[in-house]
């Protein structure tokens, strides 16, 4: 195998000479990752087979943004995804797909994907490439074909010529389209909140967010972990259940698994309500108040939360008021106004 | 491939450069393998008028039947092998072409037997966006659940309820007893199969769906069981069931 490799690269220009390869390279921009702070993780997705430039980025921005990808032509990922939202669907607790049909979960927020493990409330899929083949394909979402979808851009006025300048390929392929898309939603990195000034020695926690910020740190933060405030793994918060959507056990099936969801991250937590996996609770104090009395036991509950007296975490009025002022401290502004992120013109 | 590499290089180079591009590697042949699908005696096609008779008596017609062969490799009767490297095939009954696999530069020699795996290696279903056969544009792909559908059979039958019957079967975890991948090895009975840029071998091998139904496992009836969506208990027994669907035919040298 490795000895093959070597041929090829060897061959590579006396092949391209002969014109019997596909490539033609396209002109490739240096473009280089959004810079995520030291205190960060290391990254899961670090663009390895597929290579970051200003095209693939800018390509997977338009096609982001661009509702030829849904049966009808009505919907986008913008649709459910907006950036003034830190990419999630403010307000609503279901999005409606194409022809206003509703799935089960409400639309999480997308920033920082390049950290994740697995997407998907229940960690379903494995891989940031193939993310936006689910909402593609699934009915009640953009009702779409992948075959029917590369058909049409290769059909489409504009796209051709743009994925031949991204990729150097001669003719589109849906392994290019989900490149394109990967290093647009790779590269969505929001480390600009005002607790990362205060990681970074800039600006000083009130009093208020301080108390919220120790607090959050004894109770929280077993799985609302690291700067990137998830653990990336999956628990049973305790939340009411419903036997129709039973999580992680779906994918897995291992009975253990019932009830647990993908931790979220808990930045830009203010912009993005309704909030958990069906979008149930409408404020962060319903959230809080959720912890504080409504967590329900049941076999998989998390230890962490069945460790006192009674289950959940206790928290006071003055614990709820400080640990929303701490909250307020994940909203990064400059990530849901940057141009870079924005709807091509 | 014990071959000196330095020397090798340059020459190969120039040939490819002038000939086409699809010529074998010196001191290598092409093989052609000829997947011929049955059920039972008869030929296995799609949307037959007929339908076919499983062991159970369930009536059958078949509107999807397509699977992959993945990493091939040859033996010889030295013990050693070939593998193809990039070795990943969907094979289709709606694309005729497909059942005929043709393998360019087998190393010249005489091989006893093929092994492969039916389905694809738990690599590939972790590594994000592939082509080519593996491309999910071929819908052999779970969205909701990331991993390959390694089979899909799809058809009508009076038995099943509601009339039709959808096996999607796949899972590529050990966890949860969710491994589908099945290994064939075939054995050519003794015969051997020459390769070389003199030869031209065709290795003919059938694919018995009824083997699907009645395969060594359990008997697979329709009335009870019409529908496999994801990995799991269910994905494994049918899994186990093809397994037994290749047998060796014979060779043409
Ligand atoms: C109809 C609304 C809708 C559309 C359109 C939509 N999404 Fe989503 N998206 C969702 C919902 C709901 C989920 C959560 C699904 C689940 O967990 O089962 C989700 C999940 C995701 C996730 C996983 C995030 C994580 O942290 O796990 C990503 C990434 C994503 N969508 C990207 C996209 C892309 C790219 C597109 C366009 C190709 C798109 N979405 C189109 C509603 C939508
Ligand atoms: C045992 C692990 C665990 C602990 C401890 C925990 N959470 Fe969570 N949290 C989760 C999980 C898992 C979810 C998603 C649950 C779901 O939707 O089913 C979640 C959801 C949330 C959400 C909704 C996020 C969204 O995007 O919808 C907020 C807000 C939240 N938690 C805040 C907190 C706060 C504040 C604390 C401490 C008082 C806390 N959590 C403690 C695991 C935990």
């Amino acid at each position: 195998m490795r000895h093959r490799i070597r041929l090829k690269l060897l061959l590579a220009p006396l092949l391209l000479l002969a014109a019997c390869r596909e490539g033609v390279p396209g002109p490739q921009l240096p473009f280089t990752e959004v810079a995520a702070p030291a205190y960060f993780p290391e990254a899961q997705y670090r663009f390895e087979k597929n290579p970051l430039t200003q095209k693939g980025f800018e390509l997977g921005r338009r096609l982001f943004y661009d509702p030829i990808l849904s049966i009808d032509s009505t919907v986008s990922c913008a649709s459910c995804h907006k950036q003034s939202a830190a990419f999630s669907d403010p307000g609503l607790a279901l999005s409606p797909g194409v022809n206003g049909l509703k799935g089960t979960r409400n639309s999480p927020a997308l920033f920082n994907l390049a950290w994740n493990k697995a997407f998907m409330w229940d960690g379903g899929v494995n891989h940031i490439e193939i993310m936006p083949l689910a909402p593609i394909t699934n009915p009640v979402e953009m009702n779409q074909k992948l075959s029917h979808l590369m058909a049409r851009l290769k059909a489409h006025p504009e796209y051709p010529r743009q994925f031949r300048e991204a990729f150097g390929k001669e003719e589109i392929d849906d392994q290019q389209f989900f490149y394109a898309l990967a290093q647009f939603m790779g590269n969505m990195v929001s480390a600009n909140a005002p607790y990362d000034e205060f990681r970074q020695g800039i600006r000083p926690l009130s009093a208020s967010e301080e108390a919220g910020r120790l607090l959050f740190e004894q109770t929280c933060s077993t799985c609302h972990a690291t700067a990137l405030f998830t653990d990336h793994s999956y628990h049973n918060n305790g939340l009411e259940s419903n036997p129709s959507d039973t999580g992680l056990e779906r994918i897995d099936l291992n009975p253990a698994s019932r009830g647990k969801f993908k931790t979220p991250s808990l930045r830009n937590i203010a912009l993005t309500a309704p909030y958990m996996h069906d979008g149930r609770f409408q404020t962060l104090r319903e959230v809080l108040d959720f912890y504080d009395s409504g967590v329900k036991v049941s076999p998989t509950l998390d230890p962490a939360l069945n460790a006192g007296p009674r289950p959940g975490i206790p928290l006071t009025e003055a614990d709820k008021q400080h640990l929303l002022s701490f909250l307020n401290c994940l909203t990064d502004s400059v990530f849901v106004s940057n141009p870079m992120y924005q709807a091509p013109r | 491939m014990k071959f000196s590499r330095i020397l090798l290089i340059p020459a190969l180079a120039a040939t490819l450069f002038i000939s086409a591009c699809k010529e074998d590697l010196p001191g290598t042949g092409t093989l052609s393998v000829e997947l011929e699908h049955l059920f039972d005696t008869k030929a296995l096609e799609l949307n037959t008028a007929t339908p076919y008779v499983s062991g159970s008596a369930e009536e059958i017609t078949f509107t999807t039947f397509k699977y992959y062969i993945s990493n091939v490799r040859l033996q010889k009767a030295d013990g050693t092998e070939w593998a193809e490297p990039e070795s990943y095939r969907l094979i289709d009954l709606a694309n005729a072409a497909s059942t005929l696999m043709t393998f360019d530069s087998v190393p010249e020699g005489e091989y006893t037997g093929i092994t492969f795996t039916i389905g694809v290696d738990s690599l590939r279903n972790v590594s994000g966006a592939q082509t080519g056969a593996l491309s999910p544009s071929n819908e052999m792909f779970w969205s909701w659940n990331s991993g390959y559908i390694f089979l899909k059979a799809e058809g009508n039958s009076p038995q099943a309820s509601g009339g039709k019957f959808e096996f999607h079967i796949g899972g590529f975890r050990n966890a949860n007893n969710t491994n589908a991948l099945q290994e064939v090895e075939i054995s050519f009975g003794g015969e051997s199969l020459k390769t070389g840029s003199k030869e031209e071998p065709e290795l003919h091998l059938s694919v018995n769906a009824k083997e699907f139904f009645d395969g060594h496992h359990t008997a697979l009836k329709l009335a009870e069981l019409s529908v496999v969506h994801m990995p799991g208990a269910d994905a494994i027994e049918i899994a186990e069931n093809y397994h037994a669907m290749f047998e060796f035919e014979h060779i043409h040298q």
